[in-house]
């Protein structure tokens, strides 16, 4: 242990998105010598709250945190540093034409405004679904060279415990596809589609797709951490803000605009990283947040590591399916039949799971549909710092939009925002009249600016065997990376949403000492 | 090459009419998916060619690699085992390469050819598991197998009969190392056989338009006697005398293997000393480096049993206990023995005695099976290599 004195730091954290402000901040409070590396000069990664016209502010990539939990938030007493929420909980509503929207109740309560017999299968539906993902809980937290027959024989024996679930159930469920047992259980065209865009957002698959079921258990898991969905007071940056507190008063150094080019491995043992300007920092020991295809092949290099390994982050697919269009709004936007204390809620846009496959077939042939499915938040109805009085922010997350559309996307950019415009305005009559400015996110731009490859915000496809225990690649152990003294905390490692769970895990892995 | 790999059916070497028209037997057999001759005339006179005269074996089967490119040394110092930065241009060494878990995927001989120019020869395809390993590298890996041919020029006589139809000098030429040289006008690039081979001789690399006339020009060598064309189920038993492993049939290549028990680790094949741990990073490297310094879980040892009359060996029994499995024998006529390579579990942590092998044998029309001792002739040691 004598040659951790000649080291600067203890550990060099890189990427400052929110697993590496995670890992950073829990680090710190372990009373490691902390170094955070980040590219860009913007910490947060897809955490950003940016202005995008004057005195309109809004979270320019992800606008909601998915599934931080909150036990992360009080150990790194992140009220203390300035995060706080808004109204809270915040609700999901599938949006309809006519009206009669549809609010997504949480856990397996029953749902409201529902014909009688959608009413029972959505309590029978939605039992199984919370049933389902509880038992999978453990599944899907489990880790690559994890011992597999462990977790399976404690799969059934959980099953054997929770006896309202069936083990056969599982194996039935979660291999279907999403929209057939929606298909199946429903009536409503609007409930379908909104459950299973709820359950695909960000995601290349579409609802006919074989697995995808087991997306919509991936997320429910996630949320039933205790996780709800929650929209911080100034936007994602805060909580970027919040967690860059927490390092910082511990003791963390926060560098920001400092692009790592390579990792140093002496003696076979991660020592360091070497900066694109040249710099050489040494450390003993280096937790990547970036994603693990990157870090392992060109930070580490092929050479470092054995071939099957190699292969099997090259085998990681990368796939970006959403834009985002964030709006500036001169006045709220009348929505028919929507009680304006909702106006903040979640709002699901897409009428059917017709409407999702389309667009799903439309992407995979590179192009865009002209009906997209979406994900719109309006930030601004319950946090008013965002816009100036009276006036709003609208943010979107358009979902199926292709990295590389046919045509470029020189001609399919105006394309795209009218087809989104023209969408909208179907739920929302004014709202191209009150279009003052606004800023579009391509998968491209999605990747340029938040150095995500392909625009996909979980590092890599999430497929069935990354979701239960091949993640973040198969033939790897843990959170090690084979080589000592590098650990992967990135999306990859556990893939879903703003949660800074994996960069939680990756830090405690190393704090233990295990891999 | 024009063949997609998965797309071969027969494949035919460049001098198979030359080793058809020697055959009064038709017995073939494959390797690497061409069809080789298993006997050409009778086993008697192939083996005295082999041993005592000399003896012209087709080996263009053999897989050959040229790794070229500005990161070919590192290249191949990731893939096998050896250190490979010492290897000077004209010489040649054997190696091994493994996976991830140090489980053998292949061995072979490396030449080099000069700065970032190798050749590696393997016993079986490797081509998929160099290509997987060139991610990342600045090389070009190129299956030559079937732009070239290769004669084998064995036996006692091989020197000789080499000075009768070259009149340039290969008296000095090294073990392991490579030459050229003109044969009838045609050029030829040979490299000898070094001591771990099943016999002393040359093997010669040609284009494939010059293979049948240089095969022609060396069989046409009156003045050599016993001079002969041979199969391989001499082959066979020539390895077996120097106890040489073969792939796919002693044991198997970790993508070959249906069991963790047919794959080997280089320490579990005997040739640990061919792991060199100072080197930079290889594939394996973390798995085999705990293993370095332990008994190793199964070995393939040499067997020898008595007797003149034709046996079928199969279990291995040490005392009691069933200890392995005979994989491959054959009757030595040197030996005037049965000599096999056996793959064993080595419970007792050092090299098992007291050992007998299962025999099936004739009696009359009965089949009988009996317990016979067998013994460990000479060094136990194995050499894996390509013929």
């Amino acid at each position: 242990m004598s040659t951790v004195k000649t080291h600067s730091y203890d550990v060099i954290v890189i990427g400052a998105g929110h697993n590496g402000l995670v890992a950073a901040a829990t680090l710190a409070r372990a009373g490691k010598r902390v170094l955070l590396l980040e590219r860009s000069q913007q910490m947060g990664g897809a955490m950003a709250t940016a202005e995008i016209s004057p005195g309109y502010r809004v979270s320019t990539a992800a606008h909601m945190i998915d599934a931080l939990p909150p036990r992360l938030e009080r150990q790194l007493r992140l009220k203390k540093y300035g995060l706080r929420y808004g109204k809270q909980p915040l609700l999901t509503m599938a949006l309809n034409r006519d009206g009669k929207h549809l609010t997504l109740p949480a856990g397996n309560k029953p749902m409201e405004g529902l014909s009688a017999s959608d009413g029972e299968a959505y309590i029978r539906f939605a039992r199984q679904r919370e049933g389902l993902a509880r038992l999978l809980s453990h599944a899907m937290a489990q880790r690559a060279g994890d011992n597999l027959g462990h977790s399976l024989q404690r799969l059934i024996w959980r099953a054997a415990f929770m006896r309202h679930v069936a083990i056969g159930e599982l194996t039935q469920f979660a291999p279907a596809r999403l929209g057939d047992i929606l298909d199946r259980e429903f009536e409503s065209p609007l409930l379908k589609g909104a459950l299973a865009l709820d359950a695909l957002i960000g995601q290349a698959e579409g609802p006919y797709e074989p697995g995808t079921a087991l997306q919509l258990l991936h997320k429910t898991s996630q949320r039933q951490g205790g996780a709800r969905q929650r929209v911080p007071l100034g936007g994602l940056g805060a909580l970027a803000e919040a967690l860059c507190g927490a390092i910082l008063a511990r003791g963390g150094e926060i560098r920001p605009g400092v692009e790592v080019s390579k990792i140093i491995v002496h003696g076979g043992h991660a020592a360091g990283v070497e900066t694109a300007s040249g710099e050489k920092i040494t450390a003993a020991q280096v937790l990547s947040c970036i994603d693990a295809r990157t870090t392992m092949l060109d930070l580490v290099g092929a050479a470092c590591l054995d071939t099957g390994l190699a292969k099997s982050f090259r085998q990681i697919r990368h796939r970006g399916a959403t834009a985002k269009i964030n709006l500036a709004l001169d006045g709220l936007p009348t929505i028919a039949g929507l009680a304006p204390a909702l106006a903040g809620s979640r709002f699901l846009i897409v009428p059917s799971l017709k409407e999702l496959d389309e667009a799903c077939l439309a992407f995979r042939r590179g192009g865009l549909t002209t009906e997209p499915p979406m994900e719109v938040h309006l930030p601004s109805v319950n946090d008013a710092t965002l816009a100036p009085d009276g006036q709003h922010v609208i943010s979107i997350i358009v979902q199926y939009v292709p990295h590389d559309v046919t045509g470029g996307w020189n001609t399919a950019h105006e394309k795209l925002v009218q087809n989104v415009v023209q969408t909208l305005t179907l739920y929302m009559p004014d709202i191209a009249s009150r279009i003052v400015a606004g800023e579009v996110l391509t998968p491209p731009d999605i990747e340029m600016k938040y150095s995500l490859t392909q625009g996909d915000w979980h590092h890599g496809v999430l497929d069935m065997a990354r979701l239960l225990t091949l993640k973040p690649a198969a033939l790897m152990e843990g959170y090690g990376s084979t080589i000592p003294g590098l650990y992967l905390g990135g999306a990859a490692a556990m893939a879903g949403g703003i949660s800074g769970s994996a960069g939680e895990a990756a830090a405690r892995a190393m704090l233990k000492g295990r891999a | 090459m024009s063949e997609p790999v998965f797309a071969r059916h027969v494949l035919m070497s460049p001098l198979h009419a030359d080793v058809a028209a020697e055959s009064r037997t038709n017995l073939w057999t494959q390797w690497n998916g061409y069809s080789v001759a298993a006997l050409l005339s009778d086993r008697e006179s192939e083996y005295q060619a082999l041993r005592y005269a000399a003896a012209l074996v087709d080996l263009s089967p053999t897989c050959i690699y040229a790794v070229t490119g500005a990161q070919a040394l590192g290249f191949l110092q990731r893939l096998v085992t050896g250190d490979v930065s010492k290897l000077a241009p004209g010489a040649r060494m054997p190696v091994f390469f493994c996976d991830d878990r140090g489980l053998l995927v292949g061995a072979g001989r490396l030449a080099c050819r000069g700065d970032n120019d190798y050749h590696l020869s393997t016993d079986e395809p490797a081509l998929a598991w160099l290509l997987d390993s060139a991610y990342g590298f600045d090389v070009r890996v190129e299956d030559m197998t079937q732009q070239q041919a290769r004669i084998g020029v064995w036996g006692a006589r091989a020197e000789a009969l080499l000075a009768l139809v070259t009149s340039d000098d290969l008296t000095g030429l090294q073990p392991d190392h490579a030459a050229s040289c003109k044969l009838a006008g045609m050029p030829v690039s040979l490299v000898r056989n070094g001591a771990d081979h099943l016999a002393p001789g040359y093997v010669l690399t040609c284009d494939l338009d010059d293979a049948s006339a240089i095969w022609r020009r060396l069989r046409d060598q009156r003045e050599v006697p016993g001079l002969q064309a041979i199969g391989w189920d001499v082959l066979n038993t020539a390895r077996l005398e120097m106890g040489i492993a073969r792939a796919g049939v002693d044991y198997q290549n970790i993508f070959s293997a249906i069991h963790r028990a047919d794959a080997l680790t280089p320490f579990e094949a005997g040739v640990g000393a061919h792991v060199d741990f100072t080197k930079t990073h290889f594939t394996g490297r973390a798995a085999l480096l705990p293993l370095k310094d332990k008994t190793p879980a199964r070995k393939i040892i040499r067997l020898q049993v008595n007797g003149q009359e034709p046996l079928t060996l199969s279990d291995v029994r040490q005392g009691d206990a069933v200890i392995g499995r005979v994989t491959s024998s054959a009757y030595s006529p040197a030996h005037g023995a049965h000599l096999a390579l056996a793959r064993v579990s080595m419970t007792a942590g050092k090299t098992p005695d007291s050992l007998s092998v299962e025999a099936e044998f004739r009696r009359n029309s009965v089949v009988s099976r009996a317990w016979r001792a067998a013994s460990l002739p000479g060094d136990a040691t194995i050499a894996i290599n390509y013929l």
